[in-house]
């Protein structure tokens, strides 16, 4: 495991045998978490894991584990059935955590995929916005919180009509 | 066509990205160094076993300054990034038979440094890593990657 001493401890599980997605998100989480403690009021009312997958090898899937005093991240060799994961590719996930893009539009586009349950919703949208560069460090071009909001009803009403669908076509 | 590692090749390197008008567009204003690490690993005959390349490249004002070798490894000091991976992994991605952001992604090529830096820059670092890639002036006299006993899969995993 490898951590800094920092008031909020961003842990990463398997070290130099980590994957490059996890390594780096470990070290971007840190980096916020260290220097704006606006990250880490967000992170402590987190708790829940979410899996993000890269969409370029979608071998390559890291664990986020919440856990409101800390954040762990693990590399995971099989996404587990009824886990919540979020599959995007480098620069989406940059355009994400600059605000320029929301989860919505590249749902749309297809530049991203998601699996989560409806009950899921809130704790996802926390976990996007903690996701996002401090505020500090975005140009004015934000998507406003209300958008956010907004899209995540939109996919919530895409996923219920999605397992509705499911359950109708496969009883 | 320059010889990889060559100084005209650094050159030829430098000479590309500013040649590209995009990049001029996306990379950022503020100074940038990075230093990029070549680790020998027995399958590239450019680097011995144990041996290691190391070069800078510094951004600023849009435009690359610098794009030169370094007689040892970089201190850390005024550094904003560093990129190591195995010699064959580089030479993979400069002959365009590795995707270096697969390759980032899979820790095949290990990046330290300022990861909000990264996402701010995104665009600008893929455009500068597909360069590298698709750029056809390289030499290779001892011969081009995939390297004898390796694959292209097996070289990005």
């Amino acid at each position: 495991m490898v951590g800094q001493r920092v008031s909020y401890q961003v842990l990463l599980h398997g070290g130099d045998s980590a994957s490059g997605l996890a390594d780096m998100l470990h070290q971007y989480l840190l980096q916020n978490c260290s220097e704006f403690p606006g990250k880490v009021r967000q992170a402590r009312e987190l708790t829940g894991d979410v899996l993000f997958r890269a969409a370029e090898d979608e071998a390559v899937c890291v664990r986020i584990a919440f856990r409101g005093e800390s954040i762990g991240l693990e590399d995971v060799p099989h996404v587990p059935p009824g886990a919540t994961v979020m599959t995007t590719d480098f620069l989406s996930v940059a355009r994400l955590t600059r605000g320029e893009a929301g989860p919505v539009g590249l749902l749309a586009r297809g530049k991203m995929r998601v699996r989560f349950s409806v009950s899921q919703l809130p704790f996802l949208v926390q976990v996007l916005r903690f996701m996002q560069l401090p505020e500090e460090l975005r140009e004015k071009r934000t998507i406003s919180p209300w958008i956010w909001w907004a899209g995540g009803t939109l996919a919530a009403g895409g996923a219920g009509a999605g397992l509705y669908w499911y359950f109708q076509t496969f009883p | 066509m320059s010889v990889i590692y060559s100084n005209d090749w650094y050159g030829d390197m430098k000479n590309l990205v500013n040649g590209t008008k995009e990049m001029e567009k996306l990379a950022p204003k503020n100074r940038l160094v990075a230093a990029f690490e070549v680790m020998g690993d027995g399958a590239s005959p450019y680097v011995p076993k144990d041996g290691a390349i190391y070069y800078l490249i510094v951004l600023e004002g849009g435009k690359v300054q610098e794009y030169k070798p370094l007689s040892t490894r970089h201190d850390g000091k005024g550094l904003n990034f560093r990129f190591t991976a195995p010699a064959s992994v580089w030479e993979g991605i400069a002959a365009a038979q590795i995707d270096p952001i697969t390759a980032g992604l899979r820790g095949t090529i290990k990046v330290r440094g300022d990861m909000r830096f990264l996402m701010q820059h995104a665009e600008a670092v893929k455009l500068l890593v597909d360069l590298y890639g698709h750029q056809v002036n390289t030499e290779w006299p001892l011969g081009k990657p995939p390297y004898a006993g390796q694959t292209q899969a097996s070289s990005a995993a």
